[in-house]
This record gives structure tokens, sequence and C-alpha cells, in this order.
């Protein structure tokens, strides 16, 4: 899973920039979302014919 | 590194930057004391026991989302109250004289509103670590 860095506090990403859960290991990525520093990318596959 | 004015120390938690929320933070390190004297012994002895480290540190208090408040609070809704908190002396990289202190903290507390009429709003609070705080020098 990857996250967007929505606040400017998020040690060593800007706004905008992506977190993975490797680079989050350790931190409460559930409290992060809930505080509003994060947003989880929701992957988007291709429909095939 | 010479002696330095304490004003840059860097508090990291749950990877947000919380530095300039923070006015004051102590980094405990300490072993629990069982005492090992035994008859005919002229002073005391011990060994270490479990170790029982803390983060002691006062925040300026925000409610903004995204600052203090979110931050620590949506922790201790969380269901495992556990984050990553790292403490460095200045926010330069960690090296020898620079070293970084990291735990896994339980936040079991927190006093949101704390104060009186002409205080300043702050938060005092204590986390204790899961474990022991880890010190790196690179």
């Amino acid at each position: 899973m990857d996250y967007k860095v929505l606040s400017e506090l998020v040690a060593g990403k800007a706004t905008g920039e992506t977190l993975t859960d490797k680079e989050l290991e350790g931190a409460n990525v559930e409290a992060l979302i809930s505080a509003g520093h994060l947003q989880e990318i929701k992957s988007t596959q291709k429909k095939e014919d | 590194m010479a002696v330095f004015l304490n004003n840059g120390v860097s508090v990291t938690i749950n990877s947000v930057d919380l530095s300039a929320y923070v006015s004051s933070v102590t980094v405990t390190r300490e072993f629990d004391e069982l005492e090992t004297t035994a008859m005919g012994a002229s002073g005391h002895s011990r060994i270490a026991g479990l170790s029982n480290d803390s983060f002691t540190i006062s925040f300026f208090q925000d409610f903004a989302a995204t600052k203090v408040n979110a931050t620590l609070e949506a922790v201790l809704d969380s269901a495992s109250k556990t984050t990553t908190c790292v403490v460095k002396p200045t926010s330069a990289a960690v090296s020898a004289t620079n070293p970084s202190y990291t735990g896994t903290i339980f936040v079991g507390s927190w006093t949101p509103i704390n104060g009186g009429v002409a205080d300043l709003a702050t938060v005092d609070a204590t986390f204790k670590v899961n474990g022991a705080i880890a010190k790196a020098t690179t």
C-alpha cells in the first residue's frame, strides 16, 4: 500500500509526496490517516476486455 | 562537539516532526534495580532488572488539523496505541555527536486541556517505552 502525504509535518517528506508501507515501518498508519497526515492511494487496475 | 544550547532538539512522533511545538523533552533510559545485598555485606549491591525507558515531553497545544492534538490523540484512539518516537539533539543527520534515541511508545494517556485562566495551553506527557530505547550514531 502507498500513501499520499497531506500535511507539511511528515518527517522527510513534502506535501504530495508518496510513502510506502516499508518507509512507514514502526509508524501507526491508522493514526496518521485519522490525523489527516496521510491518504491511502487506491491502486487502479484497468479492466481487460 | 562542545557544550551547546539545547534549543534545536528534534522530536518526531509517528513520523511527524513536532519539534516546533515542543518546549522541553527528557529522554530517560533506566533499568529496574534489583537488590542483591546479602548478609555480611557492608554496602548495597544490585543487578539490573527490566528496562523502564520513557520520553517526557512538554508540548504547546494546537488543535488545528494535523498538529499536536490531532497527531497524538489519533494514536491514543488507535487500536494499538503505540508508535515510534525519535529524539535527537539537533535536526542534523544522525552521527556520533548527534545520536538518535528511538523507542516504541505506548500512548495510554493524553491531557488535551490543561491549565488555568492565565496559562499558555500546553500538554505535558510521559510516554513509556515498550522494550527499550535504541541509541544510534550512524
